[in-house]
C-alpha cells in the first residue's frame, strides 16, 4: 500500500450521514418538468440552451456513476469513458440505421468502405427497445468481465486505475479504425430521428433535455438510498478496510462487482442520452483525457457525496464552455490549477469550501464579539 | 488446568518465504474454554501463524482443523470466518467512515445467508439485542452514533473486539490487543479479555506485554524461529532457561 494508493482510495473519508441528494433530486425533477412544459409551449429557454443543459445533465450522471465506485468504494476508474462510449455508440448505431432506412442515404462510412449494406451486428438495431436492452446488458457484461478479472486478481489502487485507462485507450485505437463499421475516426453522425421524433424539433430537444435531467434526479435519489443501505456500508467498509470485512465472513468481490457494474451501466445510459443531443459520436469520447476529466469533476465536487460529483461536473463543464470560448489556450492551465488547488486545500472538494466558508464566518463573528466585549 | 474439547488442532505447519522459514513445523492443541497466549521475540512467526489459521497465508505443509474435523486450510478468508474463527488485527481495524453502530451491524453475518441477501437485509430484533449487549460489554453504549474514525486508539480496539464478539466465534484470535494502549486502557482490556472466556470458545492472544499475558493466560506457548519452544503455565514458562535465553538473545 503506497501513499498514492491511500490518496486514491480515500480511506476513512467521512460520508455525509444526511445527504443533500434527495433535495437536489427533487429540485432537478422540478426543473425537468419546467423545461418540458415551457419547451412544449414554445416559451422559456432557446433550443440551444436546452440542448446544452441536457448535455451537461448527462455529464452529471456520468460523474455520480463514477462517484459510486470511487467515492464510496475507493475504486478509481480512469477509463469510465469506455462505458459512456458504449452507450453512445449503441444509440448512434440505432439512429444511423433508422436514418438509413428513412432517407435511403447510406452513412458516410459505408460509402468510403464501399459497403452496400450495414454489417451484421446492425441486425435489429432499428428497434429502439432492443437497443435499450443491449445498452444495459452489453455494458453490464463488459463491466462484469473486466471487474471479475481485476477484482479476482486483487488489482487495486493505482494499478486498477492504470488498467482502466489502458483499456479505454485500446478501445480508442480500435474505434479509430475505419473498417469496424462504427465510422472510424469520423465517427457517426447525420442522425435524423429517435422513436419517430425529429431530432431538430424543438419539442424533441425539450423532451431529451428533460429526460436527461430526470434520469440524473432518479439516479441521485436511488444511489443516495443505496449508499445508505447495508450494501452501501459494505462498499465503504471495503474502501476503509477490505481485509477486515473479509475476515468478518463476506465475499467482498460481489459487493464490488455490483457497484462496478451498476456504475458502468449508469455511465452507458449517460452516453446514450448524450449522443442524440450532441448529434455526433467519434472515438474522441474514448480518449484518456475525457476519462481523466470525469475523475476531475468528482474530485473537485467532492468524493463520496453524489451531489458534489454532480455539481463538479456541471460547474467544470460550464467553466469549460465559457472559458474555451474566450481564452481557449488558457483552459488546460486553469483546469490543472483547479485540480492542484482542490487536492492541496480542499481534499473533499466543494464540500470543504462550504466548511471553510462557514469556519471563516464563525471566526469573523467571533472577532466581532471580542471587539464588542472590549 | 482446564481440559476442554479440542478447538484447534495444529500439526506440523510450516511455511517459508524464500529462504526464511517463518513457521517451521509447528504443532499445537488449543482447547475450548481456555485463554492461550502466544509469545515470542520479534520474527518468531506469531503473526504468520495467525495468517495461516485465517487463510491469509497458505502453508507449505501441515494440518489445521477446527472443531475436530473442519479443514481450515481448504477455506478462503471469509469461509474461515464463517466456520467460526474471528480475528483481531494488530493495528486497530474498524471502518472509520461508519458509525460505531454500523460497524457492529456489519458484524452480523448470518452463515445461512448468501451475499445477495446479506447486502440488503436489516438486523433482526434478536440481533439488535445482541448488539446492545455487546455495546454494554465493550462499554460503549453512549457512542453508538459516533463515527469510528474519531474514537481513541483504545476505543477502536474495543470496538473491533466487540465486532468479533457479535460473530460469536468458536476461536477468537487477538493480535497484540494492548499494543499502544495506556495503562488504564490495558487494565480495561484485561477485564474485557477475561469476560471473553467461555466454555464454548477458545481465545488465542498474541502479545508482547508480559504483565498482560500473566493476567489473562491459562496456557502460554513460546515461539522461537517458527517453532514451539516451551508450553505451559506462565510461571513455568518464566522460569524456563531456554525462554530466558531466547529473550535475552543468548
Amino acid at each position: 500500500m503506497t501513499d498514492l494508493d491511500s490518496l486514491i482510495e480515500g480511506r476513512g473519508r467521512s460520508i455525509a450521514t444526511q445527504g443533500a441528494a434527495p433535495t437536489v433530486a427533487a429540485v432537478l425533477a422540478g426543473l425537468a418538468v419546467l423545461i418540458l412544459v415551457t419547451g412544449m409551449l414554445d416559451t422559456g429557454l432557446s433550443v440551444y440552451a436546452m440542448n446544452l443543459i441536457g448535455q451537461a445533465a448527462t455529464f452529471g450522471l456520468l460523474a455520480i456513476a463514477l462517484d459510486l465506485i470511487w467515492g464510496f468504494g475507493g475504486i478509481l476508474s480512469l477509463g469510465h469513458g469506455l462505458y459512456f462510449a458504449i452507450g453512445g455508440y449503441l444509440i448512434a448505431m440505432h439512429m444511423v440505421k433508422v436514418a438509413f432506412q428513412v432517407t435511403g442515404t447510406p452513412p458516410d462510412f459505408m460509402l468510403f468502405m464501399g459497403w452496400t449494406d450495414l454489417p451484421f451486428y446492425y441486425a435489429f438495431m432499428e428497434n429502439f427497445f432492443y437497443v435499450a436492452l443491449v445498452i444495459v446488458l452489453f455494458t453490464g457484461v463488459v463491466a462484469f468481465v473486466f471487474g471479475l478479472i481485476s477484482f479476482r486478481s486483487k488489482v487495486t489502487g493505482v494499478y486498477f486505475a492504470i488498467i482502466t485507462q489502458a483499456l479505454v485507450y485500446v478501445a480508442m485505437l480500435l474505434f479509430f479504425r475505419n473498417d469496424t463499421g462504427f465510422g472510424g475516426n469520423n465517427g457517426m453522425t447525420g442522425f435524423v430521428e429517435l422513436l419517430g421524433a425529429s431530432l431538430s424539433d424543438r419539442n424533441t430537444v425539450a423532451v431529451l433535455c428533460a429526460i436527461s435531467i430526470l434520469v440524473v434526479a432518479l439516479a441521485l435519489f436511488g444511489l443516495n438510498m443505496l449508499v445508505r443501505s447495508r450494501f452501501g456500508h459494505m462498499l465503504v467498509a471495503i474502501r476503509d478496510d477490505e481485509a477486515r470485512l473479509r475476515f468478518l465472513g463476506y465475499e467482498t468481490i460481489w459487493v464490488k462487482m455490483l457497484a462496478w457494474c451498476l456504475s458502468g451501466v449508469l455511465a452507458a445510459i449517460a452516453g446514450a442520452l448524450y449522443v442524440p443531443q450532441v448529434g455526433i459520436i467519434n472515438p474522441r469520447v474514448l480518449s484518456p483525457e475525457l476519462s481523466v476529466e470525469i475523475a476531475v469533476w468528482v474530485a473537485i465536487g467532492g468524493r463520496g457525496t453524489l451531489v458534489g460529483a454532480f455539481l463538479g461536473a456541471i460547474v467544470i463543464t460550464a467553466l469549460k464552455f465559457l472559458l474555451t470560448a474566450y481564452v481557449p489556450e488558457l483552459w488546460p492551465f486553469i483546469l490543472s490549477a483547479l485540480v492542484v488547488a482542490v487536492v492541496v486545500f480542499l481534499p473533499n472538494g466543494f464540500y470543504d469550501l462550504f466548511e471553510v466558508l462557514r469556519r471563516g464566518a464563525r471566526r469573523f463573528k467571533g472577532a466581532k464579539t471580542v471587539e464588542a466585549g472590549e | 488446568m482446564m481440559q476442554g474439547k479440542t478447538a484447534l488442532y495444529i500439526d506440523g505447519v510450516a511455511v517459508a518465504f524464500g529462504s526464511l522459514r517463518a513457521v517451521d513445523g509447528l504443532s499445537m492443541l488449543i482447547r475450548y474454554g481456555e485463554v492461550r497466549a502466544i509469545i515470542g521475540p520479534n520474527g518468531a512467526g506469531k503473526t504468520t501463524f495467525l495468517d495461516i489459521i485465517t487463510g491469509k497465508t497458505r502453508p507449505d505443509s501441515g494440518v489445521i482443523e477446527l472443531d475436530g474435523g473442519i479443514d481450515l486450510l481448504a477455506l478462503t478468508e471469509p469461509k474461515v470466518a464463517l466456520a467460526g474463527v474471528g480475528r483481531k488485527f494488530q493495528k486497530p481495524s474498524v471502518f472509520e467512515a461508519l458509525s460505531v453502530e454500523d460497524n457492529l451491524n456489519l458484524s452480523l453475518r448470518d452463515p445461512a445467508f448468501g451475499m445477495t441477501r446479506e447486502m440488503f437485509r436489516s438486523a433482526t430484533a434478536a440481533e439488535r439485542e445482541r448488539m446492545e449487549h455487546v455495546l454494554e460489554t465493550i462499554g460503549m453504549q453512549d457512542m453508538q452514533s459516533q463515527s469510528a474514525g474519531v474514537l481513541s486508539h483504545g476505543e477502536k480496539q474495543w470496538l473491533e473486539i466487540g465486532m468479533l464478539l457479535l460473530q460469536e466465534p468458536k476461536v477468537l484470535l487477538l493480535d497484540e490487543p494492548v499494543a499502544g494502549m495506556t495503562h488504564a486502557e490495558t487494565e480495561r482490556t484485561v477485564e474485557l479479555v477475561k469476560s471473553l472466556r467461555a466454555p464454548e470458545r477458545a481465545v488465542v492472544v498474541i502479545e508482547h506485554d508480559m504483565s498482560f499475558v500473566e493476567k489473562i493466560a491459562d496456557v502460554v506457548s513460546v515461539l522461537h524461529e517458527g517453532r514451539l519452544l516451551v508450553e505451559g503455565s506462565m510461571g513455568r514458562v518464566q522460569s524456563d532457561e531456554r525462554v530466558r535465553d531466547v529473550y535475552l538473545g543468548r
